[in-house]
């Protein structure tokens, strides 16, 4: 009998090697790349990937003869496989295991992952056991029994709600002597609130949610309300097929709510850049990638991005096939650079209900006036008929009048653009012709292209004037206006637009207004000091999203009247639209009747109010689907400047086709992701939950079911938990309890010499699951025990204390995160899943213990054990303070005669369990020795605890021992 | 009472609890030999490959791209290109950034600063490197550098991790697991952010440069901090004296061996060496940063800035006494070298930052024969345009980004000195001869700390990662001795 570790544990091969756990891997590993599913790449034209393949170069039942096992122990170097330099060499184990399995008969089967999960038997916790056992069983070793009920309860209240039992909560645990306290206790911990904040810490590591943008400047960015939904959504137990059809395609759910569209946000998670000098398409394209790879690891646990610039060297997805996946992707209505702003469209307002009111309220009141201000107002329409008379009178002729007369008159408009750019806030600083110096024939050179200035009289003033754009690119246009005044003298220059805008009268700056706003006709007043003679009027439109509108009017008294209203006002019947605009004019540009000059005031105020309540609300990237989708390339070898063939929406080929006749959209991909024959959506979410409670998931590559990833421990639990999970209304809660009502979760943590020896990873789970606790977890619980923690569920981001200069260290000059400033108050108590994630310097207290940096997806995080970690526990200025804490609570709220039951209090309300007796007298040496040395050191005593430092410092230095015990670091 | 000596006083049970843990594992030599660069701890089965000629590495990297023909890639003839256009048959269509795509023209400004040569090897260096210029016969200097990626942050993430986009290990990390510690006292990969005085604003760099992306995370990189603990959490806090600390880890790990015994794990007992390790380091860390006991002439050959925590020349002479405690490899991120404007008023400032503490870091590591087996790396992300960004006056010029040639030195370790490589056209635009990619150069620093680039892999995602990627590198062997 053959003993050789594969994989995960030590097999033991009585007969023939598996073909899915033993044999396929190593045909991955060491033969794909040549002779896998990448065409392109195939060498010989031999793939092992299909059982075809295989049996062209495999005699089953007679390695001898099979060509696989000739060239695998060939010396030749020409006929040798792998080939040397391929650097791969297959171990005498490994050859012996294929041998085996040829001489077994070579039985081939497609693999597991990609076949749908079958199951004997109705899933419940002792049939888990059942499984789990069996191979326990056949390892040779002896389960461990159950673990005491104190270690139980802190394991259950740390892997449900990531807290340690409160002193109330032990109290009562223990008190219970009821048969089925513990599925109480399991059952209360799933209702509270601290399980989605618990549960939601995973799922934001796994989908790479942070506050900033991810790249070069990495400015703050908003989606927070994205944060809290995620830990709702796991409060109320929201079945995982809608947390999942939410998160992909909530804009698409018909009547989508707030909370949908919030949802919709996951689409928007990956990073972002504004870096001046990027390339709009290429950095278009990363996102497009990088979204679309999340959607892979995420729900599928695939590792599309290697079908990126070729076909995927191991697993059967195309780069056609990517590239259709690519194509649900890559119609955001928005555009692929930030701006460097919190809320790069498209994003939602979040008011409140009573905000919500307001809203309306102001919105109420516009309508209004507006509608009051473009109805007949006796008093206004009485001073426009006498103005409507006069010109008519003075249009003699009188126009036409000598240059010193005063007057301004309006020369010719000239326009040029759109101006494609990367970046809208990029814009503001750029040039386009100059707005000195105007010379209509001068056209602008921008690298090859010419723009030449266009004639435009489209342009009327006070209309609302729809300006040019670039499709789905944010855009600059640019309007030269010609004023000429025969004297100097200033006017008003009424302008709005929903853009960015800049206005320059002979060069100089004169307004500039940045960003995307709600369009105010007229709603700006710029002073223009007209020099004698020709003006040079310049205004810059910079389009971010969106359309972009333009209204514009010239309020004094020299202005001449163009043309066009001229025209329309001696026009014998103007028409209902002449009519209007006429009105409009007059009483915009000439009219000063208070009875306007009112609704005007009302209006402005209005606007502002809006405006300003509008500016205080949170807001939240979401998805907006673009009317017509975007046409979608295989880009050739991935780049984004070589599109190739063009393709549909689709999902991979090797999976079951998506429901004929459904949309071709995110809804319809969610629906095929959760839909009862997909192989690897259930699989892959039950896993992720395994491996939470158990610290393994049952695939160790949680982010990899593909055929380079680890095959299952339990190949059979695996699937009969998807099964039960999908059949069970995918109900997160259910499968959690079902996990931790087993025998297995409850079992005692020791490890024997023989579970060492065999089993020292715990795959087999004959011992309680043991490692070391998760950052946030560590920090939560120190503030939990010492009784600082603030435990309020949601808001923005908090910024607990960090050392100073990290951020500086980093930041771009500039960023607005670059200058790191800790919050005060109970802010900086709140759960660590709260805390504020600078994804280029992220939190020090949580990635020194392994948290990631949430700029790419996460399915599992490392657990390593360094001299930092141990620095960080020991010095850091919170679990200093939550020391300092927990040493005054043991003084005032242990009911304790003796030291040594002090002792006892502070170990019980750190650990949930009494400490033994060389425990209590380690300490109560340790306590003493404290307490000698800062009986004199009292100056040190005052300067580590403050002014009762003496009594308090030997207390805080033993409550910092207990923060930092193993027992209190591991679960 | 009084407690006893910390320095001398090492738990008992925590000196048998040897484990691998990565940095520190088995950390627990004596105190007082804190450089035991003799062999070292941690690192992978079969590594190094090779007989590595190199023991450690500095990397001085230049953040925001040098301008190769103001300091290194001489180009006479373009004096007389003075504001003309840049010719198409030399541009060929390549790729601008949009900083500049859409400039009118695209004038040739040549560099204002007077090139001679320098040395045996009469190596051509412009007077904004006078320092450097005089080292030229001890080092390699590549002309002929080359990059895909032409704006910063995916550039420094490519020369660093190999990939463009965030995710991937960095160089210093993979060292470090490939590698290990030669100083179980010290973190095998240090990290310095030096301060610049030449452009003010400067481009952003992110922890992912030195982070251990699919690594485990005990790989990546310790920033040392210029103020406050030079590495995070390193101080005790004000009214604990190291006594007191030495005699609160005894207890933690008496009741640690309590645990242990009673559950088994492994795990607990390295986490009471990892304390060890920690409480080491709180010595082992001051004595590394604390430069009081170097020589004035040693200060004097780092230059005026030495003194002041920070500062290039600072970080310089640190990297220097992190050599020899056998810190693995250390990076310098020097920023401000982003000159799309204001060149000349910028240049000569970031030149003067670095250009002496550079050639002092040569000669001091040459005086101890530490240059022998430390390989020293200098340079940025990319390269600058022979054309003009902006508006060029006589006086005043930028230049824009430029990945298709720059130009980095190597010394020490096997490299050969007064050495150039690589020729570029007389534009600085296009290379002539023997192109280097960042993968190459990534390839010839792991070769010559003993690695072969392309057995090097780390399994992630169902691939073999590579520091190099998935296509071929080649090592530089024409500048290897």
């Amino acid at each position: 009998m053959a003993m050789i570790v594969i994989g995960w544990v030590p097999v033991a091969f009585a007969a023939t090697p598996d073909f899915g756990t033993d044999v396929r891997p190593l045909l991955s590993d060491h033969c794909f790349a040549c002779h896998g599913p990448d065409e392109a790449d195939r060498y010989a034209d031999l793939r092992l990937d299909t059982a075809d393949g295989v049996a062209s170069v495999v005699e089953p039942g007679d390695a001898d003869v099979s060509e696989l096992m000739l060239r695998l122990e060939s010396d030749d170097p020409e006929q040798q496989m792998p080939p040397p330099d391929f650097h791969k060499p297959l171990s005498p184990e490994q050859k012996s295991v294929l041998k085996q399995w040829i001489n077994g008969g070579a039985e081939f089967e497609e693999h597991w992952a990609f076949l749908p999960p079958t199951v004997d038997d109705d899933l419940t916790a002792a049939y888990v056991d059942q499984l789990i056992d069996k191979k326990i069983e056949s390892a040779g070793l002896a389960a461990n029994g159950d673990a005491d009920r104190r270690s139980l309860l802190r394991r259950v209240c740390l892997d449900i709600t990531g807290l340690p039992p409160d002193r109330d909560r032990i109290d009562a645990f223990l008190s219970d002597d009821s048969p089925n306290a513990y599925e109480k206790l399991v059952d209360e911990l799933l209702q509270s609130p601290s399980y989605g904040e618990h549960m939601g810490r995973y799922w934001l590591d796994l989908v790479r949610y942070g506050d900033t943008h991810g790249l070069h400047v990495d400015n703050y960015r908003e989606m927070w309300r994205y944060r809290d939904w995620v830990i709702d959504a796991f409060n109320r137990n929201l079945p995982m097929d809608q947390f999942i059809k939410q998160q992909l395609a909530g804009d698409l759910l018909p009547d989508a709510t707030q909370d949908q569209l919030i949802a919709s946000g996951f689409n928007r998670l990956n990073v972002t850049t504004n870096e001046g000098g990027s390339i709009y398409q290429e950095v278009f394209s990363r996102n497009v990638i990088d979204r679309t790879d999340a959607f892979g690891t995420v729900f599928m646990g695939l590792t599309t991005q290697c079908a990126v610039c070729h076909d995927h060297k191991f697993d059967p997805i195309t780069q056609r096939d990517y590239y259709s996946l690519f194509a649900f992707f890559n119609s955001l209505d928005g555009r692929a650079m930030d701006d460097d702003i919190k809320n790069t469209p498209p994003f939602i307002r979040l008011p409140n209900e009573n905000q919500r009111g307001q809203l309306n309220r102001f919105a109420n009141t516009l309508r209004d006036v507006r509608r009051r201000m473009q109805g007949p107002i006796a008093s206004v329409d009485a001073g426009q008929a006498l103005w409507q008379q006069a010109l008519l009178t003075d249009s003699s002729g009188d126009q036409d009048r000598g240059a010193d007369d005063g007057r301004i008159r309006i020369g010719k408009t000239y326009t040029v653009g759109p101006f494609d750019v990367p970046s809208a806030s990029g814009a503001y600083g750029r040039k386009f012709g100059t707005a000195n110096d105007f010379d209509a024939a001068k056209d602008i050179r921008r690298g090859t292209k010419v723009y030449p200035w266009k004639r435009n009289d489209d342009l009327v003033q006070v209309e609302t004037n729809t300006m040019p754009t670039i499709e789905n690119e944010p855009s600059v246009f640019i309007v030269h206006q010609e004023l000429y005044s025969s004297r100097e003298q200033t006017a008003q220059l009424l302008i709005g637009a929903d853009d960015g805008l800049a206005v320059y009268l002979n060069g100089k700056q004169v307004l500039l207004s940045k960003g995307i706003r709600n369009h105010t006709p007229l709603g700006n007043q710029v002073t223009l000091r007209l020099a004698e003679g020709w003006n040079s009027l310049y205004f810059k439109l910079i389009n971010h999203d969106s359309d972009s509108h333009l209204t514009y009017a010239f309020r004094s008294p020299s202005m001449e009247v163009p043309e066009s209203i001229l025209d329309m006002v001696s026009c014998n019947r103007p028409t209902k639209h002449q009519r209007d605009l006429i009105r409009r004019y007059y009483r915009e540009v000439w009219c000063e009747h208070p009875d306007w000059r009112r609704l005007k005031a009302q209006e402005k105020q209005a606007v502002l109010a809006r405006d300003e309540l509008e500016s205080t609300l949170p807001t939240t990237l979401v998805w907006r689907e673009l009317d017509q989708p975007r046409q979608a390339y295989v880009l050739v070898r991935g780049q984004y400047d070589q599109p190739g063939e063009r393709v549909a929406r689709d999902t991979p080929s090797f999976l079951p086709p998506m429901e004929s006749g459904r949309p071709r959209d995110r809804l319809g991909l969610a629906n095929w992701l959760t839909s009862a024959d997909h192989p690897l959506t259930s699989r892959v979410a039950v896993n992720r939950f395994w491996q939470q409670i158990f610290g393994t998931g049952l695939v160790k590559t949680s982010e990899d079911f593909g055929g380079q990833g680890d095959p299952p421990s339990h190949p059979e639990l695996l699937d009969a938990l998807a099964v039960d999970f999908r059949e069970h209304g995918w109900d997160v809660k259910r499968l959690i309890k079902s996990l931790v009502m087993t025998k297995a979760y409850r079992r005692d943590q020791h490890v024997t010499e023989q579970m060492q020896l065999v089993d020292p990873a715990n795959r087999l789970l004959a011992r309680g699951a043991r490692y070391r606790l998760d950052a946030e977890v560590l920090r939560d619980q120190a503030l939990a025990v010492s009784g600082l923690l603030v435990n309020r569920v949601g808001g923005p981001s908090v910024k607990p204390p960090q050392p100073g200069g990290i951020w500086l260290a980093v930041a771009q000059t500039g960023s607005n995160t670059s200058a790191f400033v800790a919050d005060e108050g109970e802010s900086v108590y709140r759960r660590s899943v709260y805390t504020f994630w600078k994804r280029t310097s992220a939190p020090p207290q949580l990635s020194t213990f392994d948290a990631p940096s949430r700029e790419s997806c996460t399915a599992r995080r490392e657990r390593t054990n360094t001299p930092l970690q141990a620095l960080l526990l020991m010095n850091e200025k919170q679990i200093l303070q939550a020391s300092k804490h927990l040493a005054k609570r043991t003084l005032n709220e242990s009911s304790a005669n003796s030291v040594q039951d002090r002792i006892g209090w502070m170990f019980e309300t750190v650990t949930a369990r009494r400490p033994t007796g060389i425990e209590i007298d380690s300490l109560f040496a340790l306590l003493e020795d404290l307490q000698s040395h800062y009986a004199t050191e009292t100056s040190a005593a005052i300067d580590l605890a403050g002014d009762n430092g003496v009594t308090l410092a030997p207390w805080m230095i033993l409550a910092s021992t207990m923060l930092n015990l193993d027992e209190v670091i591991a679960k | 009472m009084s407690f006893e000596d910390p320095q001398t006083r090492i738990n008992r049970r925590a000196l048998l609890a040897r484990g691998s843990v990565g940095l520190g594992a088995a950390a627990l030599a004596s105190i007082d030999s804190p450089s035991t660069h003799a062999s070292a701890i941690g690192g992978q089965p079969g590594l190094p490959h090779h007989t590595p000629k190199a023991k450690r590495a500095i990397y001085l990297f230049m953040s925001g791209a040098p301008s190769q023909m103001d300091m290194w890639d001489h180009k006479p003839a373009m004096d007389d290109w003075y504001n003309k256009d840049l010719p198409e048959s030399i541009r060929k269509g390549q790729r601008l950034t949009t900083m500049t795509s859409d400039q009118e023209r695209f004038p040739v400004v040549p560099s204002i600063y007077k090139f001679s040569p320098h040395g045996a090897s009469g190596t051509m260096a412009s007077e904004l490197v006078p320092f450097m210029a005089k080292k030229v016969d001890d080092i390699a200097l590549v002309k002929s550098m080359y990059t895909e990626a032409i704006n910063h942050d995916p550039a420094i993430t490519y020369f660093v991790t190999g990939d463009q986009l965030p995710g991937k290990a960095s160089l210093g990390s993979w060292l470090s697991y490939g590698l290990g510690t030669e100083n179980e006292n010290l973190p095998a990969f240090l990290v310095m952010t030096a301060s610049w005085s030449g452009r003010k604003g400067a481009q952003a760099i992110t922890n992912r440069l030195w982070g251990s992306g699919f690594l485990p995370s005990e790989y990546q990189g310790v920033a040392l901090r210029s103020s406050g603990d030079p590495v995070l959490y390193l101080s005790n806090p004000k009214g604990m004296a190291s006594s007191v600390r030495r005699r609160m880890l005894d207890a933690l790990a008496t009741l640690n061996e309590q645990t242990s015994d009673r559950i088994g794990d492994p795990e607990t007992e390295a986490r009471i060496a990892q304390y060890e390790m920690a409480f080491r380091m709180q010595t082992s860390v001051p004595d590394l940063t604390n430069i009081s006991d170097e020589p004035q002439y040693i200060l004097d050959l780092y230059g005026p800035d030495v003194t002041t925590p920070g500062t290039f020349a600072n970080c310089c002479l640190l990297s220097r006494r992190m050599a020899e405690r056998g810190v693995r490899f250390t990076q310098i991120f020097h920023r401000g070298w982003d000159q799309h404007n204001a060149l000349p008023k910028d240049l000569p400032n970031q030149c003067r930052d670095v250009d002496q503490p550079s050639a002092a870091l040569l000669t001091d590591l040459r005086q101890r024969g530490m240059l022998d087996d430390t390989l020293v790396v200098w340079g940025g992300e990319f390269g600058r345009t022979i054309y003009c960004q902006g508006k060029l006056t006589k006086t005043d010029y930028g230049r824009d980004h430029h990945p298709k040639c720059f130009t980095v030195w190597l010394a020490g370790a096997g490299v050969k000195g007064g050495v150039v490589h690589g020729e570029t056209d007389e534009f600085s635009y296009n290379i002539v001869k023997d192109p280097v990619h960042v993968r190459d150069l990534n390839a010839t620093i792991l070769h010559q700390m003993g690695i072969d680039a392309e057995r090097f892999t780390y399994s992630f995602k169902g691939l073999d990662q590579r520091l190099t990627g998935v296509e071929e590198s080649r090592v530089v062997r024409e500048i290897l001795a």
